[in-house]
């Protein structure tokens, strides 16, 4: 390389130990004036440019004047949740944008839709600067957690209609790092291609994080001893189960590093501290209040558990949304010194998404979360981290059956029989009921390259 | 160099980005014009001092700044 070419940053930026130290330290107070400006900003144009919201407006009996605070647009503005925004979609007869989308299908770089395993698949449009700003959630807690400009990232993913990893790729490119795509190759091929290639960051859901790992032993390959020092996920909690986060980095030999996104409201919080135990949503595009997720009062306190509401920012599909219920159950810092030792101001999701709320099951009268159980149940020796949790109702009354598979590496002296009442005793102990626990041989449960299907709620068939 | 200068030196490179991008015959430089302006919007946006939520709605860039920055001097 020539000596006098120039560096993507100057030794200042370089050495900086925040991607924005302007805006990641910004006072509570300030940042809060700013998300007011940028809602009531975005409340007018939504009034003023699509039907549904001033629809939404005229029926709750107010107009964008009479959000003046952050407590008016708490108190005011109507929650919305997944079947809204079908409606807000299908108002839109040939455009399926019905004007939230300011700029108009010129602009348009990139089109998405949602996997519509839960109903109407939503379509999304991304403009240059929307992707920009998406890519820039993930730079900064890239650049928080040690991954700088020279470091060269692993696409273990196949690129396709699902939003989600193709912000992480904008990440890396607007960080300037060097992306390499595994996109068209097959699991081995990508583990060749890794220990060849030598990346410093792979990019992968967590399950497939750990299946690349059973599959590399299989090949006679270490991951443990290549160049990997991070694993990037996002779209499933497993990076924040302690057992399945401990098997990934033990795999990998590599920091694990997440980021909590939805593709209903596309707002991404990035880990900013690799050992945080957490995640931060990313309040230069978000505005995240908790609900009560029984009377949808927003929760007041320093610390508090409920479920999370979202306002975003960005302007485009389906962005500009207001007050969107995710059904995401999140324990908030409003402080995150709080939580951990930080100079970030903005808000804390300890453990990232704990649960969702319409996943709740009831057994015998206790009120249980499925994602609570990942913990206990991938936690028992000689079980793996490949399970599924499937809900049915019988007479009235919610049924939960566990399928696990058991370690391939599983001392022989346990049994199956053993594993399931070990897994039983844990469940018993920590939610206080008996679940129907199934013990699989390994490989009996499929495996996923983007998000896994974990959960299977048959209660209405 | 301080967030208000920084904020001050963006906006003058707005203006004249947009005279490339309206007056260029070029469509190569044109849209080149376009999408730096695209990242002069998003280091305001990063210091909260943008003028609009996303650059294709901003105002005439000749036009008199209307928005501080939050916990800015001005």
């Amino acid at each position: 390389m020539r000596d006098d070419y120039r560096p993507l940053y100057n030794k200042a930026a370089r050495d900086s130990d925040h991607w924005n130290e302007y805006m990641e330290t910004m006072p509570r107070e300030d940042l809060d004036q700013l998300h007011l400006r940028r809602i009531r900003r975005n409340v007018q144009y939504a009034y003023d440019n699509i039907d549904f919201y001033r629809d939404l407006f005229d029926s709750a009996g107010i107009t964008p004047g009479d959000i003046q605070t952050l407590a008016d647009f708490n108190s005011k503005v109507p929650i919305l949740d997944k079947p809204d925004l079908v409606k807000l979609q299908e108002q839109g007869d040939d455009d399926p944008f019905a004007g939230r989308d300011p700029a108009g299908p010129e602009h348009h770089l990139y089109r998405f839709q949602t996997s519509g395993t839960t109903g109407t698949p939503l379509q999304e449009a991304m403009s240059f600067p929307l992707s920009v700003k998406m890519g820039e959630c993930w730079t900064y807690g890239f650049w928080n957690c040690g991954m700088r400009p020279d470091d060269s990232f692993y696409f273990a993913f196949p690129f396709g209609t699902f939003a989600g990893f193709w912000s992480a790729y904008w990440g890396v490119r607007r960080l300037g790092g060097t992306v390499r795509s595994g996109s068209g190759l097959s699991t081995e091929e990508r583990i060749e291609d890794i220990v060849a290639f030598d990346p410093d960051v792979v990019v992968l859901t967590p399950t497939y994080a750990t299946y690349l790992v059973e599959t590399a032993e299989e090949m006679g390959v270490d991951l443990s001893n290549t160049s990997v020092r991070f694993t990037v996920h996002a779209g499933e909690k497993g990076a924040f189960v302690d057992s399945i986060r401990s098997r990934i980095e033990d795999g990998w030999g590599a920091e694990v590093w997440d980021l909590y996104g939805q593709s209903e409201a596309p707002f991404l919080g990035p880990t900013m501290d690799i050992d945080a135990g957490g995640i931060h949503p990313c309040e230069p595009y978000f505005y995240s209040t908790v609900v009560d997720p029984d009377t949808m009062e927003v929760l007041e306190g320093p610390e508090k558990r409920g479920e999370h509401v979202v306002t975003t920012h960005l302007p485009g599909a389906p962005g500009l949304t207001l007050r969107y219920r995710t059904h995401d159950l999140v324990k908030v810092y409003e402080d995150p010194t709080e939580a951990y030792d930080t100079d970030v101001t903005w808000k804390f999701f300890e453990g990232g998404v704990l649960d969702r709320t319409d996943n709740m099951v009831t057994i015998r009268g206790t009120n249980v979360y499925p994602r609570a159980l990942e913990e206990l149940i991938t936690g028992v020796e000689g079980a793996a981290s490949h399970y599924e949790i499937e809900v049915t109702r019988e007479k009235g009354n919610d049924q939960v059956e566990i399928r696990i598979e058991a370690d391939p590496d599983v001392d022989a002296a346990l049994s199956s029989r053993g594993i399931e009442q070990e897994i039983q005793h844990a469940i018993k102990d920590a939610v206080g009921v008996t679940m129907d626990v199934r013990v699989l041989e390994p490989n009996d449960l499929p495996r996923y390259e983007l998000k896994a299907r974990r959960f299977f709620d048959n209660r209405d068939g | 160099m301080d967030e208000d200068h920084i904020i001050t030196r963006t906006r003058e490179v707005r203006k004249l980005l947009a005279e490339l991008r309206d007056e260029s015959d070029i469509p190569s430089v044109g849209h080149a014009a376009h999408q730096a302006d695209v990242y002069c919007h998003g280091i305001l946006w990063e210091l909260g001092a943008e003028d609009a939520t996303t650059p294709e709605l901003s105002p005439d860039p000749g036009a008199e700044d209307t928005d501080g920055r939050v916990g800015g001097e001005d």
